[in-house]
């Protein structure tokens, strides 16, 4: 148990410690803007489709499930705030965070741990060259860029997808749905005067794809013992980015809802 | 050379009393050598005796539990963050596997030391990688990616990103592990070509007697964690000592 318990601590602190030294590097971000590009291609373009496939269905069941509850009542003309705010508050952000997780973070920690096993991180180390600026910071800012970006993909198809149930499911016209997501998304702020549902969304993205990067490549850096400790990496990688967001999900919904 | 090195006995690479474990496994128990600049040194042993762990030490990937490993004078283990960036740059590092990036082609990663660590310009850069490349004979892999190399071929562009920074010591880990013989000598020729012609420093671990005999000016035993029978590549292979016999055997068939 003890163990347990200061492996944890362990990482955690080895996780924080790499995400400061990331966020002090920064700075340098635009002498990597060639290898931040080639992240944002791996990590953005190549997941697009399941976003938007995930996204579809997660509309159309949050839709089917609540919408099948509120004409019970007659309320199903509510459904689209309903979704519109499950997906722009929670779904969207946790879902899109969730498939980076398994998809990017999966492959980041794979990447670096094979790097680690086969000593490229050992030979970056001798030839002095700065492996947090040339290898993490990269991976970590197109993660943390890619995932708002794919979020609101994933709010909007989410809303489409409820829209479709809503029309063929509830016989809820879409001008009386898409009325009712545009009433509910009608609290607008900074920045940009977007309406707080989707800021916070956005935000809590931003810092969902921050988490899991810098917990996937904490995991792929830290990969010892050839292709076991690999497929360990990889593991632990995925497991403890989903545990970390959903943390760090209670906690920002706390921060931005509880008043 | 190795006569007139050892009678200046100015030493570049110094272990003293090295001790390293990792968990209950003791790797180095009382380590001591020196390596005098310009020669050529093996250290030959078993797999798992340590010959790597001692290897990393010079180059600050390890530090000794206790004991002192110093190069140039300079303690690996104390030494300031900015003084071993710049001790290293006099250092080149040959990996067992050549660690190549496989993401960057040839000669990217040949490039790859002098891009991130100098201010110099691209034209130069590339200049000074093709004229690596084709020191290490291989002149015409610049863009091609690792995993279209064989093997011997990425061991040579591994030594050229370990030569591209003109270093005046070059670590060997295992420089002819999993090649076949032919390729094996063909490596060991270039090793002894370029320390002759470069006049660099050479640390080399193996287990290739072909290796020891073509490239070192002397050689050692490591065997339960200390050097033992340092001497001429001539009187290691010769000598009687039961323990060198042993280890020896098959090796020389």
């Amino acid at each position: 148990m003890s163990s347990t318990l200061s492996r944890f601590f362990a990482d955690v602190g080895f996780q924080l410690t790499l995400a400061v030294q990331v966020a002090a590097r920064v700075g340098s971000s635009w002498r990597r803007r060639s290898l931040i590009a080639d992240q944002l291609f791996q990590s953005g373009i190549k997941v697009v489709h399941v976003v938007l496939l995930v996204g579809l269905f997660i509309g159309m069941i949050v839709a089917l499930q609540t919408g099948l509850e509120l004409s019970r009542f007659g309320q199903q003309d509510q459904i689209g705030t309903i979704v519109a705010l499950s997906m722009c508050r929670e779904m969207g952000p946790f879902i899109t965070a969730t498939i980076l997780a398994a998809t990017v973070g999966s492959a980041l920690a794979a990447e670096l741990g094979t790097m680690a096993v086969s000593e490229e991180l050992a030979a970056l180390e001798v030839m002095s060259i700065d492996r947090i600026s040339f290898l993490v910071l990269p991976r970590v800012l197109a993660a943390a860029i890619v995932c708002p970006m794919l979020t609101v993909l994933c709010d909007a198809i989410g809303i489409v997808g409820g829209g479709l149930i809503a029309q063929s499911q509830l016989n809820v016209g879409m001008s009386l749905y898409y009325d009712s997501v545009l009433e509910s998304l009608n609290d607008r702020g900074l920045p940009f005067e977007l309406p707080k549902d989707v800021y916070t969304g956005l935000f809590k993205s931003f810092v969902f794809g921050g988490v899991l990067s810098v917990i996937s490549c904490a995991a792929g850096v830290q990969a010892t013992s050839g292709a076991m400790g690999v497929g360990n990496a990889t593991r632990k990688a995925v497991r403890d980015s989903i545990i970390a967001i959903i943390v760090t999900n209670y906690f920002l919904s706390w921060m931005f809802f509880n008043t | 050379m190795s006569a007139s090195v050892q009678t200046k006995r100015d030493v570049i690479i110094r272990y003293e009393d090295v001790h390293k474990a990792f968990g209950p496994k003791v790797v180095l128990a009382g380590f001591n050598l020196e390596v005098y600049r310009g020669e050529a040194f093996a250290i030959m042993g078993p797999s798992g005796t340590g010959k790597s762990v001692a290897l990393r030490h010079v180059i600050g990937l390890l530090k000794p539990d206790r004991g002192v490993v110093s190069v140039d004078g300079r303690n690996m283990a104390t030494i300031a963050r900015e003084e071993l960036r710049e001790l290293r740059s006099r250092m080149g590092y040959v990996f067992q596997e050549a660690a190549l990036l496989n993401w960057l082609t040839a000669g990217e990663n040949v490039a790859l030391p002098l891009r991130e660590t100098t201010h110099m310009p691209d034209s130069e850069i590339r200049e000074k990688v093709n004229a690596k490349l084709a020191l290490v004979q291989v002149p015409d892999v610049y863009n091609k990616m690792p995993n279209e190399l064989s093997g011997g071929m990425r061991k040579r562009v591994g030594l050229a990103r370990a030569l591209v920074t003109d270093p005046e010591i070059i670590l060997y880990d295992e420089p002819t592990a999993g090649l076949d013989p032919e390729i094996s000598s063909s490596i060991n020729h270039l090793m002894r070509d370029l320390a002759q012609q470069l006049h660099v420093t050479s640390l080399i671990v193996t287990h290739h007697i072909g290796c020891v005999r073509t490239t070192a000016d002397r050689v050692g035993l490591l065997d339960g964690g200390k050097l033992n029978f340092v001497s001429s590549p001539q009187e290691f292979i010769g000598s009687a000592e039961p323990r060198l016999v042993r280890f020896l055997g098959d090796k020389l068939d």
